[in-house]
């Protein structure tokens, strides 16, 4: 027998007393794990959705000035042709890379012949954003937001996607002929002729009637320009952006400075959003896992400690020191953490297992479609609450039993 | 040689308004190897001045000395430890710890040492024998007879070689039969391991085979004789 086994049966006295507090420990565990795995998988959503369903990469590039002016002067604020194609010569150069993507946002006029509505275009490179697409982790291969018709191609510059609202409200179909109208970089009005090649879902409500896409060519040709609005960096593996991100500060110095690099993380405003909130509400969780918790080890403690008042006295008498006495209950504490982390662990595991088999779907407001639901169990996290619940009971158990060390021997003895 | 000396030992308890004086100076002296009896009417003391003995209490006014030192001039480790090493205790509620078995509260006391479970096994299962009970070694206290437990009690006393027992009423919850059992259990451990005792009773009935009887009243010790033995 050692000190382990006797604070060990010293639980099983009252077994209905210590098995419902370290099912209050699991349960807080399991909670805090289970929100905690929802989040990462929420997190590494917005992530992935905003780099590669987004197709912006894990950096961006534009000019200085160019978000605060995209809309009043379009032209002013490009990156220069000839900078883009040095840019886009980078993957060959730094391996890290995967593709340079110039991008461009412009506005105009939709014209389909008796009808007409301004709209609001996002340009890209048609095999670029079958790269983003390809790359993807969590949203699967080869995923993208077409409803109908095909994608886009390198190969046809002239072809376009519109939103559903504008299909709507323009009478247009697949195969529609349109014109394009917009002030070129030099304030001229310039038109191209384009065909609608696919009809995609807006990802939100209010572009329903003015989005659509068209290859960065076509842009290109309507503004009469070789440069780029933003420029996409996707990179191979994540944990090289900070890397990744001096050499393109340098790199862009170089070529004359006035450049913005942001990383992903910067720019979407929907994850920032989103981690602060949730980020939130784990720390209310977490919180209410150290109330619950802690109440109810101090109350069992500060219980078991009643009863066994008289037991602490003989264990006194007999020589056992204060800090013996603080150290058998810090044991006691300290194996109902352990209960509760591992009781903890294995209902984490069948939450994520029944989730994982189910595979509940749900539409995440980033990507506008339904994708089966995931917690992931992340080691961290079980590690760290499991390291945290084993010192908040050990905690919870020490303040009870300080008191109880310090009373006195006879008056102990006498407690009936 | 005296072992433990009290000196001039006044305990008063707070009551109401007033105080209970449950010792009024009391001077006292044990030996090595004695074997004394400290007996009287019920509130005359017996306990409190165990409770001194057994250095779990101190007096208001005088002094304790434990091997010639004050044990108020100990830290409360320094005392724990003692107790430990030097001071046996035998309860009158036999005070067993039930979730341990007759073996395992034996071994408690060297296990505070820190002594391994290996190593005090075989102590603890010698020091049964000696109380008659190696065959209960296994046995949860509950199923034990008050006899049997109050014999676990003192071999689990005795297991670090204490050079003094106090025992309080240890044969108050007991019958008569088993009463005298218990005190000719001690007394022949007295004998075997020279180990002084001390114990309180009100029964004079358990006199016969002391030392030395301290006879308390009110507070005070009014008799202390020695009994050549027989
Ligand atoms: N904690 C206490 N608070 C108040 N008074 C106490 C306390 N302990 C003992 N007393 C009083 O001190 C006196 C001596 O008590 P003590 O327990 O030493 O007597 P005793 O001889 O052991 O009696 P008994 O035979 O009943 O056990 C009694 O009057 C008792 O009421
Ligand atoms: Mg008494």
């Amino acid at each position: 027998m050692n000190w382990f086994v006797f604070a060990a049966r010293n639980l099983l006295r009252n077994r209905r007393r210590s098995a419902v507090t370290i099912l209050a420990a699991a349960f807080g565990f399991a909670a805090v794990n289970v929100f905690g795995g929802f989040t990462a998988y929420m997190f590494d959503n917005l992530r992935d959705g905003f780099i590669y369903a987004g197709g912006n990469g894990h950096l961006q590039v534009y000019r200085t000035g160019y978000k605060e002016n995209a809309t009043t002067d379009p032209g002013g604020y490009l990156v220069p042709g000839d900078v883009y194609d040095r840019l886009t010569h980078l993957p060959e150069k730094d391996d890290r890379i995967l593709l340079v993507a110039g991008t461009m946002e412009l506005t105009g006029q939709l014209d389909a012949g008796d009808r007409a509505n301004i709209f609001v275009a996002k340009a890209f490179q048609p095999s670029h954003r079958d790269v983003f697409f390809k790359e993807s982790k969590t949203l699967g291969r080869g995923a993208s937001f077409l409803d109908t018709g095909d994608s886009l191609s390198d190969e046809n510059p002239n072809e376009i996607g519109i939103a559903h609202g504008v299909e709507r409200i323009l009478g247009l179909g697949l195969e529609s002929d349109v014109a394009l109208m917009a002030r070129t970089v030099d304030g001229q009005i310039n038109v191209v002729d384009a065909v609608v090649r696919n009809t995609f879902a807006s990802p939100s409500s209010e572009l329903d009637e003015k989005l659509i896409v068209l290859p960065l060519k076509l842009a290109q040709d309507l503004v009469q320009t070789e440069g780029v609005g933003r420029i996409a960096i996707l990179l191979k593996h994540r944990h090289d952006l900070p890397a990744v991100e001096q050499a393109l500060r340098e790199f862009l110095e170089a070529e004359g400075g006035g450049y913005e690099v942001k990383r992903w993380d910067e720019e979407s405003e929907l994850y920032q959003l989103t981690k602060k909130m949730f980020n939130m509400i784990f720390g209310i969780v977490f919180f209410i896992l150290i109330v619950i918790v802690s109440m109810s080890v101090m109350n069992t403690m500060a219980m078991a400690i009643i009863e066994r008042t008289t037991e602490i006295g003989t264990l006194r008498a007999l020589g056992l020191r204060r800090a013996g006495v603080i150290q058998l209950f810090a044991m006691e504490g300290t194996l109902i953490g352990i209960g509760g982390a591992m009781a903890g662990l294995l209902l984490s595991v069948i939450v994520w297992a029944t989730i994982k088999v189910q595979a509940p779907m749900w539409t995440p407001p980033t990507i506008g479609r339904k994708v089966p639901l995931e917690i992931q169990l992340v080691p961290e996290y079980l590690l760290m609450t499991s390291v945290f619940l084993i010192v908040l009971t050990l905690a919870a158990a020490i303040l009870p039993a300080r008191k109880a060390s310090s009373q006195g021997i006879v008056e102990a003895l006498g407690h009936v | 040689m005296s072992l433990v000396n009290v000196l001039s030992a006044r305990k008063t308890y707070p009551l109401g308004d007033t105080w209970i004086e449950a010792l009024r100076g009391v001077d006292l002296t044990i030996a090595e190897g004695e074997f004394v009896a400290v007996w009287g009417p019920s509130g005359s003391g017996k306990s409190t001045l165990c409770h001194l003995i057994g250095v779990i209490d101190q007096p208001t006014a005088g002094r304790v000395e434990f091997d010639g030192v004050d044990v108020l001039s100990l830290s409360d480790d320094a005392r724990s430890d003692l107790r430990n090493r030097k001071i046996g205790f035998v309860f009158q509620n036999f005070n067993l710890v039930p979730v341990l078995s007759a073996l395992e509260n034996v071994q408690l006391p060297l296990q505070m040492l820190g002594v391994t479970d290996s190593g005090s096994r075989k102590l603890a299962l010698e020091m049964l024998e000696k109380v008659g009970l190696a065959d209960h070694a296994s046995h949860w206290p509950k199923k034990l007879s008050g006899g049997q437990r109050q014999r676990v009690a003192i071999a689990r006393a005795l297991i670090n070689r204490p050079v003094v027992i106090v025992a309080d009423e240890p044969t108050a919850n007991l019958d008569s039969e088993n009463a005298q059992r218990i005190i000719d259990l001690m007394r022949s451990l007295n004998r075997e391991f020279r180990t002084s005792f001390v114990f309180s009773t009100h029964d004079e009935r358990l006199l016969a085979s002391v030392d030395r009887k301290v006879h308390l009243q009110d507070g005070l010790i009014t008799e202390d004789v020695r009994v050549t033995p027989a």
